[in-house]
């Protein structure tokens, strides 16, 4: 059953310049234990999305519906009261936490303001989580400023689990930590995800850590899940050329590195288009070696491809005349492998 | 062999010109400086809460005989420092007594002052459209209007006394106080954290009261420091006008505004009360300054 | 010949909490053409090296160099200042993490490249403004005639990093430092600007140093590799060879740090535990020793030197013969683990 339900949803803001389309009619679903990796470049849409889901921002349309209720339809005060549920994981570890309170009082808070517990019950709620994503017990006096990075987003997960949510949304989570603190946080978020059979939407740039960490995958452009299927699908077997182009981007530490930066930079031509001026049809045609004429006139439907099982879907007129666009490079066959 | 390039440059702590001016100040006074100025305040305090210990003579004892004795002479009751006023009385001891009404209605104007600017700040900041515009309006509109003279009309039709001016002189500083607060809370609430709270289910006032205040305080505080001084000057303004305390209740403002037509024969009973009253406010912003240096070196 | 060579580059900051060896004794040479990767962990003292090439510190960093680096028949740490702003950005070019700080928000950038023309070459006004829409064609800008006379603010993130490398190439330099060039970007975006640096690199014959904390990138547009750490190289190789026999810990730590792409999900990653030095190299002991789990003795006592490992393979290490050996018999030891 889908604890997480995102049907149809679309943001628009006013900017300076005009009125743009953020998220462009996307739907999602999330199961419990399951996580769904969300990637795509700057301007995509994926924190707006998040945000959306989080009822951050007003949707112009469309529903999220978490645990079957339907998250608009609240009040403010009952959402209020929903929040618990369905928590969040920032990008600035340090930024979203307040500098004047210290780690125990920051973990503490969500049980607090949900009225959760007893002091000593939260106490003893604060302890275990802090222990959960390997805090020391010695830091919980500790203002953030105090904190190395990687301690301070553990902060940052440590108050999102507490009140024991189905979903935790994690937007872009380790991109602002140093390589060797990335891994740390990941492993966290991984164990995390077993142990409390957590509903994860991550939300990354890269496409390595999503791979690893993610069950299935939805690659958004330009406000549009273009492709959505499980990891191994998508990464393995891309059939939307953006992912493709995207997946062999992804600079790799071997010998074919330089080629497949070739070949992504054959997938995706020119630069992003303005989201005040999206192009009409597919969104990406402008950018796509093959687009035809009908990629102008007509936007493409999500259509599934392979089994019918629902799960790999692509929004590409041209889908299956584009033979799979070259598929991974099998592991056997290069000797030369290397890794990153 | 080694090669030096680059050498420190000479790095104060101010950004603004005028922030440079209080650096230079800052920077003159040292630590032990401080210490004194902080020793000053806490005698003002001291005598504004026991008078009788630091004053050497009753304030009200009057004496013809000794009246406009200058600085340091004596009547048969001992050594008057500062000299006598008009009826004899000893000018240290009134000054002294002088300090418990001027400070507490500098004290007590500038918190109401802060409670109403920093509520409309906190509130415009945060909220942002309408709610601002509105707040922000009726500061300006206050801060366009001629206070001060509003202040004296209001006093002379509705007669001085200490209420009123408790009353009148808030309105003098509130809007300094909404202006830095809503610039901070504007600043704030782009902040994750405050989306973070928002996301973890805090209500608003949670988010006002435990995020945004705790965060704006120590700005709060230091301007408390500095308009308390700015106030104790609005007051005297007011009493030297004879619309603000009546005699027999004292304040430094009074003090100086009863010595004025003196000052041709008796010039400590204007300009000795002026030197206090100066040195307090500027001892006041002094500290108010060095606390946001320090502070902002810190965060 | 080598067009650079550093010989015990050391570079120590002076700070409020006492000195920071950021460069503690670095030398390494590089051919004209020749492509370099320098990797490393922020703090690894990777970007600081770049810099004292060129003295590029901030006026107010109390910073001491030594050392010596040759490049084309001068010492760049003992030219007089005059002689050395016609090296920077003459015969060496450098491009930056962050395009938008390094060029004038107010100028346009096709003016911008064309006053660095002028200054370092001394052409005419009209020459400049003709080589520069030339250059910003050359580094794959559409349209570069309107583009030329547009503001910084008017390019994408990419885009600026485009105009950077062509006011770093306008020169015709003989040497390309990037630090970090492409961390700022999107992959797509990545991608297009190190294959751009790669393709000016052979066409115009400069050597190209690029600063990293990415092996993909280095595997993309380097033929070597070096990998710093505390402020020391601890490990040069070929891109092949390293990849292939990673013979230093720290080295191997890095390589299995990141999730690779290939693999779906295999387990938990294998951080490396505890945290660089934050006062950089300058101990008497193996930098790297509280952090590696292969550590003995002798590596807190005493600082292990470079040896050679293989051809053209230097590694900082007191086991690196013994490893060297197990590479062989058993191939990449640092892959068996997962």
């Amino acid at each position: 059953m889908s604890v997480l339900e995102v049907d149809d949803v679309v943001v628009e803001f006013d900017t300076d310049a005009g009125r743009i389309t953020a998220v462009d009619g996307v739907s999602l679903h999330l199961d419990t234990g399951e996580t769904l990796g969300l990637v795509g470049e700057s301007g995509c849409g994926k924190s707006t999305l998040a945000r959306a889901i989080m009822q951050l921002v007003p949707m112009q349309r469309g529903s999220v519906r978490l645990e079957d209720t339907d998250l608009g339809s609240l009040s403010r005060r009952e959402l209020r009261r929903m929040r618990h549920r369905i928590q969040m994981v920032f990008q600035d570890p340090r930024g979203s936490l307040d500098p004047r309170m210290n780690v125990s009082a920051l973990i503490g808070e969500p049980l607090r303001v949900h009225g959760i517990g007893d002091r000593a019950e939260r106490a003893r709620e604060v302890a275990e989580a802090m222990e959960l994503v390997g805090l020391p017990a010695a830091v919980a006096d500790r203002l953030p400023s105090e904190l190395s990075g990687g301690q301070q987003q553990r902060v940052g997960i440590a108050r999102a689990i507490v009140t024991d949510p189905a979903v935790l949304v994690c937007d872009e989570p380790v991109s602002a930590l140093d390589v060797s603190i990335q891994a740390q946080i990941i492993n966290v978020l991984d164990e995390l995800r077993d142990e409390l059979s957590l509903a994860m939407l991550f939300i990354a740039h890269d496409l390595s850590v999503v791979r690893h960490l993610s069950d299935r995958v939805a690659v958004m452009y330009l406000g549009q899940i273009v492709e959505t299927g499980t990891a191994s699908e998508v990464f393995g077997q891309p059939r939307h050329p953006y992912t493709h182009g995207l997946i062999s981007s992804v600079p790799r530490a071997d010998a074919e590195s330089a080629a497949r930066l070739r070949t992504a930079r054959r997938l995706v031509l020119g630069e992003l288009p303005s989201l005040l001026d999206p192009p009409s049809g597919c969104r990406y045609r402008t950018r796509c070696p093959y687009a035809t004429d009908q990629c102008a006139e007509a936007e493409p439907p999500p259509e599934p491809v392979g089994p019918a099982d629902g799960l790999h879907a692509v929004r590409c007129h041209h889908w299956r005349t584009i033979v799979s666009a070259a598929p991974e490079p099998q592991e056997s066959a290069t000797s030369q492998e290397l890794a990153i | 062999m080694g090669v030096a390039v680059a050498k420190r440059a000479g790095a104060g702590p101010g950004r603004t010109s005028q922030h440079r001016a209080w650096g230079w100040f800052i920077d003159k006074l040292g630590s032990r400086g401080w210490i004194l100025l902080v020793l000053f305040l806490l005698l003002l305090v001291a005598a504004s809460i026991v008078p009788d210990v630091f004053a050497p003579y009753d304030h009200e004892a009057q004496s013809l005989r000794f009246r406009l004795l200058g600085p340091g002479e004596s009547s048969p009751e001992g050594v008057h420092l500062l000299g006598t006023d008009s009826l004899g009385r000893d000018l240290f001891s009134r000054m002294v007594v002088g300090a418990r009404l001027t400070l507490f209605i500098a004290v007590t104007a500038t918190l109401i002052g802060a409670a109403v600017g920093v509520l409309f700040g906190l509130l415009g900041g945060y909220f942002g459209g309408r709610t601002d515009r509105l707040l922000m309006r009726l500061g300006e509109a206050q801060t366009a209007m001629p206070m001060f003279l509003v202040a004296i009309l209001l006093l002379s039709l509705l007669g001085p006394s200490v209420l009123i001016l408790i009353v009148v002189l808030p309105c003098l500083v509130w809007p300094i106080f909404a202006r830095v607060v809503r610039a901070e809370a504007l600043r704030l609430r782009e902040e994750t954290f405050i989306e973070a709270s928002v996301a973890t289910g805090c209500s608003t006032a949670t988010i006002l009261g435990r995020h945004l205040l705790p965060n704006v305080a120590p700005r709060i505080l230091v301007l408390c420091v500095v308009e308390i001084g700015h106030v104790m000057l609005s007051e005297a303004g007011l009493s030297f006008l004879g619309v603000g305390v009546q005699p027999p209740d004292t304040t430094w403002g009074l003090l100086i505004s009863e010595g004025r037509p003196l000052l041709a024969v008796a010039w400590w009973l204007t300009i000795l009360p002026g030197v206090l009253l100066g040195v307090s406010v500027l001892v006041l912003n002094l500290l108010g300054r060095y606390w946001e240096a320090r502070s902002g070196a810190a965060g | 010949m080598a067009l650079l060579e550093v010989e015990d580059l050391h570079v120590t900051f002076r700070t409020a909490s006492g000195p920071v060896h950021a460069v503690d004794g670095v030398s390494f040479a590089m051919a004209p053409g020749a492509s370099l990767g320098v990797v490393g962990e922020s703090g690894s003292g990777k970007s600081v090296t770049a810099r004292a090439l060129l003295r590029l510190f901030s006026i107010t960093d109390d910073v001491q160099i030594s050392g010596a680096v040759h490049f084309d028949g001068q010492d760049l740490l003992r030219i007089d200042e005059r002689r050395l702003r016609a090296v920077r950005g003459g015969q060496i070019g450098m491009i930056f993490q962050d395009p938008l700080t390094s060029l004038n928000p107010l100028m346009a950038v096709g003016e911008q490249i064309a006053e660095s023309l002028r200054l370092h070459r001394g052409v005419s006004r009209s020459e400049a403004a003709a080589e520069a829409v030339e250059l910003l064609a050359r580094v794959g800008i559409a349209d570069p005639e309107q583009r030329a006379t547009e503001l910084p603010s008017s390019f994408s993130g990419g885009m600026r990093q485009r105009v950077m490398i062509s006011l770093a190439i306008a020169c015709r330099p003989r040497m390309l430092i990037a630090d970090e060039p492409t961390t700022a970007l999107d992959v797509t975006v990545q991608a297009e600007i190190l294959l751009l640096l790669d393709e000016l690199r052979r066409s115009e014959g400069m050597a190209l140093m690029l600063i990293t904390h990415d092996f993909g990138v280095v595997a993309a547009t380097c033929d070597d590799v070096q990998v710093m750490y505390a402020g020391k190289l601890v490990e040069k190789a070929s891109m092949a060879h390293l990849f292939d026999r990673a013979n230093h810990p720290y080295t191997e730590g890095l390589l299995r740090l990141v999730p690779r792409f290939e693999d779906a999900h295999t387990g938990r990653l294998h951080p490396i535990g505890g945290q660089p030095p934050i006062t950089g190299g300058g101990g008497s002991s193996c930098a790297f020793a509280p952090r590696c789990s292969y550590a003995v003795d002798r590596c807190l006592t005493e600082v292990p030197p470079e040896v050679a490992v293989g051809p053209q393979h230097l590694s900082a290490c007191w086991l690196a013969a013994d490893r060297a050996k197990d590479a062989t018999e058993a191939g990449r030891p640092w892959r068996r683990a997962q």
